[in-house]
């Protein structure tokens, strides 16, 4: 018989430590004794604590993913992928696999038979040294796990294996499983049903000649829309399907469009490059991807019919944002995660007290009205259920009516606070919601407010700016917020002098850097030894903000979403505004962590952290990021110098 | 006594065909493919030759001639690389020159080689009563049996699967393909790409061979899944 061309074999193994110093025969003899194996995504190649092996596993092409698991959670110890090797472990010491292999691709492995590796490992002393090493670093990695050192951020009842990090990880693109089922706009809807019966699947995308999508055609459209309005199968598909449909670009984390389908409350998503549809996902696919559906909580908000209902649901969001949390999220994604909670809850209250008023007598809102939410809140920066910051703006009522109109608001407004005062959002200490007379008021008077805040730049009138400036429209008519964002751009541009007033405000706090760049502490009181990351980091940094965004008529109101429309106007350079982005990240993401340890040990949450605490690398990074927010101080104190 | 199973109808093509009524073992072992096999063994469990052949051209009629047969085994889904099949032939005839360009061998190469019979009597021991399996298995089985039939006088009696009809069926299914349905493109190298294979030594028959292996590793997988669990299934939608 001719030789066995085994070549490209060979060649692989002799780029791979330690078989690259296997000598020359030994090598040509590899490829006789392997196996090849194929493993399809997602499937279990070794079971923790199964048989041990019988192979070493070579990864040929693809990727696996090692997890351990402790107290029923998965918690992923490291990628393999092509050109290295997984089971040495288990081989060498004839026990069961300490950890489980799954493929996390379509994976192909050589499989190196135990006889043969037991054989290499006899004979030549570089390949039995390099897997003792192996060995042994690897029981290290183990034992960190169990003890929880990379455990620390993984235990959550909500997370199930593959959470980790998925929602940020995987694109959008990767979630598509399958080509989307598609139909012409001119289908029937008997034809249409028949398709989603033989595909098994839920939805159908309609798209024209060149696969663009036009709409789309859920399971549930054809009773609702179809047998439940009484039509036959015979109407065209496009008279039913939703449209447009709601897409995102294959590159997109399933984040975003997890936040997409949660804003416009949809249940499926289109991938779309360019125009071209790729794929569709669907409420379900995050089911499989994350264990839990995120969103399911909010479709639930939705259904509640009661104040105390909603307020049951607390618990289920709490565990959901923990989930996120403990799967490496940014600071910013998990604040709009939160946000999307809070809003939709905030409107649900709002509903169904007007609902009540409705029934009790009251009846309707009398005129138009938009209900604010401000600070924080108006920001979308919330990490926690903090105080309420809230106001109502209305239409100007008939002259005659101002009081009954004032009146019927008030009374909306007590409901909605003393409603999310149930769902775990404390009052505000200082008054500002919308139940307090004078934050509930119609256009003329917040108008008065807001040119006497400019005019006269009081302490208190800057105060008030910092915590007003950032409304965010969050309910009823946003257009009444709209002209009022235009009112006060408009009066800031009359009135510069008041940036100024503004910028001194904002340079009240500042970072606690002292000599040699080493952390200020305070130095009494029952903050001994800590500093707070809120008023020495994360104020500085949105007040800075605020300022250059109100000097430049953007009308944005969160922190990072100014940050890049500044940008945009060139008032900060790219390279300072990556910077501050970050460290805004990091102390946000340092104080969501220490706001959830301190929840666990049922500690009132403060935003006081002891540095000493820290590890070294999150001091230095602390440090960094201090040291931007003082370089962004400047940038502002330049820009508007203090008046004299 | 006459005989009329299949058994008996192969010795009388044998005996007729060559003159000779015993039968080396390596085709004695034909007579009893058909008994071993068996549909209902599963695709995951049966053990499978996929092999691949190289040709001095692509017409038979006009005396092209097999020069090259490789081949793996697929037990149990696994690719048994110690158990491998290769072999070059003398085609006894001359090979052309635009020929060479594809597959490499050289006629000085290939009339240091064996003859056609003692090729085929090893790769009948090597199949045994296995299910065969190559891409676009008609082309290949159209020499194959031609050369069986000359050395022979009967064809080879393994069931025969084509992958390219196997990837045509997961297409289908997988697909919702309303509008082009017809111009789907069952070459190797498109049908490899799509499943993600990177064929390395194309146009040798090993080389070939092996990647059509780990293709149709990745289709037991596929099939599997969708519902095609034994060899009665596979033969019905990807045999030839």
């Amino acid at each position: 018989m001719v030789e066995i061309p085994y070549k490209k074999i060979i060649d692989f193994f002799r780029g791979i430590v330690p078989f690259n110093e296997l000598p020359h025969d030994v090598l040509n003899g590899l490829p006789q004794k392997i196996v090849i194996d194929y493993f399809p995504k997602e499937s279990l190649i070794l079971e923790q604590d199964g048989p041990p092996c019988n192979y070493l596993y070579i990864i040929e092409t693809g990727a696996v993913e090692k997890t351990v698991r402790k107290d029923g959670v998965d918690i992923l110890l490291e990628y393999r992928t092509e050109g290295e090797f997984f089971g040495s472990a288990s081989l060498i010491n004839v026990t069961g696999p300490a950890f489980s292999v799954r493929a996390h691709e379509d994976t192909v492995c050589y499989l190196l038979p135990k006889e043969t590796f037991d054989e290499l490992m006899q004979n030549h002393v570089g390949f039995h040294e390099h897997f003792a090493i192996r060995v042994s670093k690897l029981a290290y990695r183990l034992r960190k796990a169990q003890t929880g050192i990379f455990a620390s951020r993984g235990v959550s009842d909500t997370v199930v294996f593959r959470s980790d990090g998925y929602l940020f990880n995987v694109t959008a693109g990767e979630l598509v499983k399958r080509k989307p089922v598609t139909c012409s706009p001119y289908h029937e809807v008997a034809f249409v049903a028949k398709l989603m019966a033989r595909e098994g699947v839920g939805s159908v995308v309609v798209v024209d000649v060149q696969n663009r999508p036009l709409g789309i055609v859920t399971k549930s459209d054809m009773t609702n829309r179809i047998l439940a309005a009484g039509k036959t199968g015979s109407e065209p598909i496009r008279t039913v399907m939703s449209a447009p449909v709601l897409s995102v670009v294959p590159w997109e984390p399933c984040f975003s469009a997890l936040l997409k389908m949660a804003r416009f409350n949809c249940h499926h998503i289109c991938v779309v490059l360019g125009e071209l549809l790729q794929g569709v996902i669907s409420q379900h696919d995050f089911i499989v991807l994350q264990g839990s559906n995120p969103l399911a909580v909010m479709n639930d908000i939705q259904k509640q019919t009661t104040v105390q209902g909603v307020a049951q649901l607390i618990d289920a969001m709490d565990r959901t944002v923990k989930g996120l949390l403990s799967s490496g999220v940014s600071a910013r994604d998990i604040a709009t995660f939160i946000s999307e909670y809070n809003d939709r809850l905030t409107r649900r209250i709002i509903a169904l007290t007007e609902g009540s008023l409705r029934e009790e007598g009251p009846g309707r809102p009398p005129v138009p009205y938009c209900w604010l939410a401000l600070g924080s809140e108006g920001r979308k920066e919330q990490t926690l259920r903090t105080d309420q910051d809230n106001a109502i703006i209305y239409s100007d009522p008939e002259p005659g009516s101002d009081q009954d109109v004032h009146e019927y608001f008030l009374r909306l407004a007590q409901g909605v606070v003393s409603g999310l005062q149930t769902c775990g959002f404390p009052l505000c200490k200082g008054g500002i919601m919308a139940s307090n007379p004078r934050w509930c008021q119609p256009e003329t008077v917040w108008r008065r407010y807001f040119s006497s805040w400019i005019n006269k730049a009081t302490p208190e009138d800057l105060r008030n700016s910092t915590i007003f400036f950032d409304f965010r429209p969050l309910a009823g008519a946003s257009v009444l917020a709209q002209r009022l964002r235009a009112f006060l751009n408009h009066n800031i541009e009359k009135n510069r002098a008041f940036l100024r007033h503004l910028t001194t405000n904002a340079l009240y706090n500042g970072p606690p850097l002292g000599f040699l760049r080493a952390l200020v502490v305070e130095k009494t009181g029952a903050h001994k030894n800590q500093l707070n990351l809120k008023m020495s980091g994360l104020v500085p940094v949105v007040d800075a903000i605020r300022v250059l965004s109100l000097s430049e008529q953007i009308n944005a109101t969160n922190t990072l979403n100014r940050l890049e429309l500044i940008t945009r106007k060139k008032l900060l350079s790219k390279d300072m505004a990556e910077d501050i982005k970050e460290a805004f990240n990091f102390i946000m993401l340092l104080r969501i962590n220490h706001h959830m340890t301190q929840k666990e040990k049922e500690i009132e949450p403060s935003d006081y952290i002891d540095p000493r605490a820290l590890s070294k690398l999150q001091e230095r990074s602390l440090i960094e990021a201090f040291h931007v927010i003082r370089d962004l101080q400047g940038e502002l104190k330049a820009r508007f110098p203090e008046s004299i | 006594m006459l005989d009329f199973s299949n058994t008996g109808k192969l010795q009388k093509l044998y005996a007729r065909h060559t003159g000779q009524n015993d039968m080396p073992d390596a085709v004695r072992k034909q007579l009893d493919v058909k008994e071993a096999y068996w549909p209902e063994t599963l695709i995951s469990n049966a053990p499978f030759v996929i092999f691949d052949t190289e040709t001095t051209g692509l017409n038979l009629e006009g005396g092209d001639r097999l020069l090259s047969l490789g081949a793996v085994k697929i037990i149990a889904g696994r690719i048994h690389m110690g158990d491998a099949f290769y072999e070059l032939i003398d085609p006894k005839r001359p090979i052309p020159t635009s020929s060479i360009f594809i597959h490499g061998i050289t006629p000085g190469i290939a009339s240091a080689r064996p003859h056609i019979s003692g090729v085929l009597l090893r790769f009948l021991a090597y199949i045994g009563s296995d299910v065969i399996v190559a891409h676009h298995a008609c082309f290949d089985m159209k020499f194959l049996n031609c050369a069986m039939r000359s050395c022979f006088g009967f064809p080879i009696q393994n069931r025969v699967i084509d992958t390219a009809l196997a990837a045509a069926w997961i297409w289908r299914m997988e697909k919702a393909e309303l509008i082009d349905e017809t111009s789907r493109d069952t070459r190797f190298d498109a049908v490899a790409a799509h499943f993600g294979i990177t064929a390395v030594d194309r146009h040798t028959a090993f080389g070939d061979a092996l990647s059509t292996a780990l293709l149709f590793q990745r289709f037991i997988n596929i099939l599997n899944r969708n519902g095609v669990k034994t060899l009665r299934q596979l033969v019905r939608i990807a045999g030839v």
